[in-house]
């Protein structure tokens, strides 16, 4: 990359290097006869592959090669797994703190990952497992709230019924006691 | 000795001798041409290459080039680049129009709108679309014209852009004709008066300033 900023004429298209560098290295791996024709065949695998994944070598080049001054290019990708879960109700959250908080230690951890695995592709299985993952989480604590508010209930209707059963018991033996004072 | 499979070191590395070149000017073409959409061009740019067809590829760097995603419109060069790929074919199949279209990262769109002011069925004639490009480029049938002979002349550029005045009827006359304001008598007599004026003196030739001069004369009398 030239100088950000500067008013400089010829410029490198963004992210034309990442492909220069892709394009290079297969030629050398494969070392084809045609090396015109293996680079078109090259690239039209990439235009396909571009429409069926959405990732583009050179955007992506584009975003590697800018990250020190823009980093937030690569928190993009993220929400893929980070908007799902905050899309829930906001009553819903607030009892799950516990899986929140692994929510975001996943994320930490992938965002760690991220700038290194350059083959990492926004609709991959990581990251789809990783939201699946969220979703169980968040399943499990809606599942353990519900036993405890049902657990809460059957105390309740426990110590109220034991109140109600003594209530009774002890008019039983007020009767009871006035009965033998008449017998008496 | 043969060499081993395994790899030992960068020297083991075969680079095929032509490789350099071709990479020098795949580069070079791209910082002049600037292509929005980097892949779709180069698969473009490889695939002419393989085929011999002229490169997408400008001539030198255009200034106010859309660099942005969003801003991707015909522009001059790039009229000048697909004339250049497809002019010496006189009729052009509409799909390859496309793909040349799309390698140059236009969008469809305008392509689309470009076609609608003339219908045609599956192949246009090239210089029939070149006049309807130019005048996609410039608003006024004259900024149209103007356009044309800055893309087709062969003169160096900032000079009195001229070219032969058989193409230049050819695209006045047609784009006139789709014009329903400007009737056949007056172009005629236009195109008779300027082949009178100025292609008595100057070799068949009109460049930009002969026809600016006339057509303000003639349609706007002081």
């Amino acid at each position: 990359m030239s100088i950000p900023f500067s008013n400089t004429h010829c410029q490198i298209p963004q992210g034309f290097g990442n492909l220069l560098e892709g394009l290079t290295r297969e030629i050398l791996r494969e070392q084809p006869d045609n090396i015109p024709a293996f680079a078109a065949a090259y690239f039209e695998n990439l235009l396909e592959k571009r429409e069926k994944t959405n990732f583009d070598p050179a955007e992506w080049g584009a975003k590697v090669d800018d990250r020190f001054y823009n980093n937030h290019a690569f928190k993009v990708q993220q929400p893929c797994g980070a908007t799902e879960p905050e899309e829930a109700p906001p009553e819903k959250r607030a009892p799950e703190k516990d899986t929140s908080q692994e929510i975001v230690k996943e994320q930490e951890i992938q965002a760690s990952f991220v700038p290194f695995g350059i083959h990492l592709q926004s609709g991959s299985p990581n990251v789809e497992l990783i939201t699946g993952h969220a979703w169980c989480l968040q399943e499990e604590a809606n599942i353990d709230e519900e036993e405890e508010a049902a657990a809460a209930a059957i105390k309740i209707q426990a110590a109220f019924r034991g109140h109600k059963a003594r209530k009774e018991m002890k008019e039983m033996k007020v009767q009871g006691s006035t009965e033998e004072q008449e017998m008496e | 000795m043969p060499l081993p499979d395994t790899m030992f070191c960068a020297q083991q590395i075969h680079i095929p001798p032509e490789l350099p070149d071709i990479l020098k000017q795949f580069t070079k073409a791209a910082i002049r041409t600037q292509p929005t959409d980097v892949l779709q061009w180069s698969a473009g740019y490889f695939s002419a290459l393989s085929r011999g067809d002229p490169l997408p590829v400008k001539e030198r760097v255009e200034l106010p080039v859309a660099t942005q995603k969003t801003d991707t419109g015909l522009t001059r060069g790039l009229l000048k680049v697909l004339h250049k790929q497809l002019a010496h074919k006189g009729t052009v199949d509409l799909k390859e129009l496309q793909d040349k279209w799309k390698t140059l990262c236009l969008p469809v769109e305008t392509l689309k709108f470009i076609l609608k002011m003339d219908p045609v069925e599956d192949a246009v004639e090239w210089m029939k679309f070149f006049s309807l490009g130019c005048s996609a480029l410039g608003g006024t049938l004259q900024s149209a014209m103007k356009h044309g002979c800055e893309i087709l002349t062969e003169d160096p550029e900032g000079g009195p852009a001229r070219i032969p005045f058989e193409t230049f009827s050819y695209i006045f006359s047609y784009l006139s004709s789709l014009d329903q304001d400007r009737t056949e008598s007056d172009t005629n007599l236009f195109l008779n008066h300027l082949e009178e004026t100025v292609v008595a003196r100057k070799n068949g030739m009109i460049g930009v300033s002969d026809f600016f001069i006339e057509d303000k004369k003639k349609f706007h009398p002081v």
